[in-house]
């Protein structure tokens, strides 16, 4: 078993602490787990890619190799990550900032409207992705995500983070029990 | 249950290892991707009762370490390309005065300022021939946190060990990727300490072979009075241009870690048994390496893993034997070729050598390997 995920989008969303919050909770679950970030020079903007691995076994290639869920939060991350993709792979985009998936199995959510609107902080936009991730992840406990956070994350923020994390969970909830999936081959416009 | 397993970066299991083999003094200037052991660094090395400095840049930050190391103190740096070339001055000096220090090197991609965030292995040969004048150097290459931990730790052995500059080449994707992983508590970590002189202050000599090659060192303010210098020196470490002292000298300096070449050949054989074709690899390539030679296994294809741990002095008899055992080898780096030039040296044209190498600041893929596998095979 290799579960394989990846956060995509530019350099100061918060992507790699989001990926290392993600892999300690796998970690907490019992899983073997290897994290990568991959960004540019530039100190903000740019693309900022950030990638967990988990598997049952010692994991010898530490970068994806199919990608089982693609988090993308803006058009450029969908584009170039989209190839990497497994065949039945999941795809969660920003509803804002992605307009054109050309894949089948895709979950559109206002992310950064909700992290805008909703908590007035457009930076918690990686904990809503967190916690809409978290509900389609068979392999992640919400209540380890919930530790992982409080491990990781600034004393300060902590509250707040968790509330964005929970409002992303609730999100994917909802969206979970009322999805249902076109055909691979549809290239899908909004 | 409670685990042990830990979630740790590379660079923060570089940074335990030092500490766990006593590194008390950091001096360093920040560089992509090796900030976060300076970071870390930053705060470990006050809780640990021992000195962190930022320092104006590379030249004075291994001119500090070396220092703080006559000092009595382990001492270590850890920078990139760019800032590695401006250390070799200091690792010629380090090796002229038998000065123990450890330096790590984080390889990133491309020469100059090249991709500062991306993987390479291009340093392979300014690690061993970089400092000016013949010297011999020691090189350790980490393929995992686990190894980073390990190798670290052994570095400073090393460098307390022969009195010598040690250097642990590790890349990006070793260093930036984060691991579960289970490492040694304090206590289960081996530690050597520098051997200190026995004598009087005023009997003590300190470059006189003591008959192992490697002179005791005494600490700066501990009543030995001595003289350091990076100029030819005789026993008592004043300078000598007399023919038979600076012959000894630099005899001294090669024999006393050649006579252990045989105690120096860390490596990892993976699926040795049969392999008509070998891959060679260090460093995070090693790691898609394993992968490939899985796959190709499960195919039943012939094949297995060398995955070297010290890339210098390098080792002529493990490679050879792989060379004289496989009908073909496959050295996979991330530079243009480098490592390779050093497995044809000891080839002697027995087994053919081929190259797959990668610049692009790209990991080197298990497909590439395995294609050059299915390749060597057909």
């Amino acid at each position: 078993m290799r579960y394989e995920l990846r956060l995509a989008g530019s350099g100061g969303q918060g992507l790699v602490l989001a990926g290392i919050v993600l892999a300690e909770a796998a970690l907490l679950d019992g899983h073997v787990v290897v994290h990568s970030q991959n960004y540019g020079p530039e100190a903000r903007g740019g693309n900022s890619v950030s990638e967990v691995i988990i598997s049952g076994e010692e994991i010898d290639y530490p970068r994806a190799t199919g990608l089982d869920m693609l988090v993308a939060l803006n058009q450029r991350a969908c584009n170039d990550n989209l190839p990497d993709m497994k065949e039945d792979g999941l795809v969660i985009v920003d509803s804002s900032a992605v307009k054109k998936v050309l894949w089948g199995r895709v979950l559109r959510l206002p992310l950064q409207r909700q992290a805008d609107h909703a908590f007035k902080d457009s930076r918690v936009v990686n904990m809503l992705a967190l916690g809409v991730l978290t509900a389609f992840c068979p392999l992640i406990q919400a209540e380890s995500m919930g530790q992982a956070l409080t491990s990781r994350m600034p004393a300060g923020s902590l509250d707040h983070n968790l509330e964005a994390f929970r409002t992303g969970l609730s999100m994917g909830h909802d969206l979970a029990s009322r999805t249902h999936f076109h055909e691979v081959e549809d290239a899908t416009d909004v | 249950m409670k685990s042990n397993r830990v979630l740790l970066q590379g660079s923060e299991a570089c940074v335990r290892a030092a500490i766990a083999a006593g590194c008390r003094f950091y001096a360093g200037y920040p560089i992509t991707p090796a900030t976060e052991i300076m970071e870390l660094m930053s705060r470990a090395m006050p809780k640990a009762g021992g000195v962190f400095i930022q320092m104006e840049d590379e030249i004075a930050s291994l001119g500090a370490a070396v220092g703080a190391s006559l000092g009595g103190v382990k001492a270590m740096t850890a920078t990139s390309g760019p800032g590695f070339s401006l250390m070799q001055e200091h690792i010629s000096f380090a090796a002229m005065a038998e000065v123990p220090c450890v330096i790590v090197n984080v390889m990133r991609g491309g020469l100059s300022t090249g991709l500062p965030t991306r993987p390479a292995q291009g340093d392979v040969m300014q690690a061993r021939w970089g400092a000016h004048g013949d010297h011999p150097i020691l090189v350790v290459a980490p393929s995992s946190t686990y190894e980073f931990f390990d190798l670290t730790v052994k570095a400073f052995n090393l460098a307390e060990r022969y009195r010598s500059p040690v250097i642990v080449l590790a890349d990006e994707v070793v260093a930036h990727t984060r691991e579960s992983v289970v490492l040694p508590s304090a206590h289960e970590v081996e530690v050597e300490d520098r051997v200190r002189p026995s004598v009087p202050p005023e009997w003590y000599s300190p470059y006189r072979d003591p008959g192992t090659g490697i002179p005791p060192m005494a600490a700066f303010g501990e009543g030995y009075r001595f003289h350091v210098t990076g100029l030819m020196h005789d026993i008592n470490g004043y300078p000598t241009e007399r023919q038979d002292e600076t012959e000894e000298l630099m005899a001294r300096l090669f024999n006393k870690i050649s006579k252990d070449f045989h105690l120096l050949q860390w490596y990892d054989s993976y699926f040795e048994e049969g392999a008509e074709v070998t891959v060679i690899a260090y460093g995070s390539v090693a790691r898609s390496a394993l992968r490939a030679v899985r796959t190709a296994r499960e195919k039943g294809m012939p094949v297995g893993l060398l995955k070297l741990k010290m890339l210098w002095p390098f080792m002529r008899r493990t490679v050879s034997q792989y060379l004289q055992s496989s009908r073909s080898v496959i050295v996979a780096e991330m530079n243009m070729g480098q490592l390779s030039r050093e497995v044809k040296r000891v080839n002697q044209g027995t087994c053919p050598i081929h190259t797959l190498n990668r610049v692009d600041g790209r990991m080197i893929t298990p497909e590439q390997i395995l294609t050059a596998i299915e390749e060597e095979l057909r």
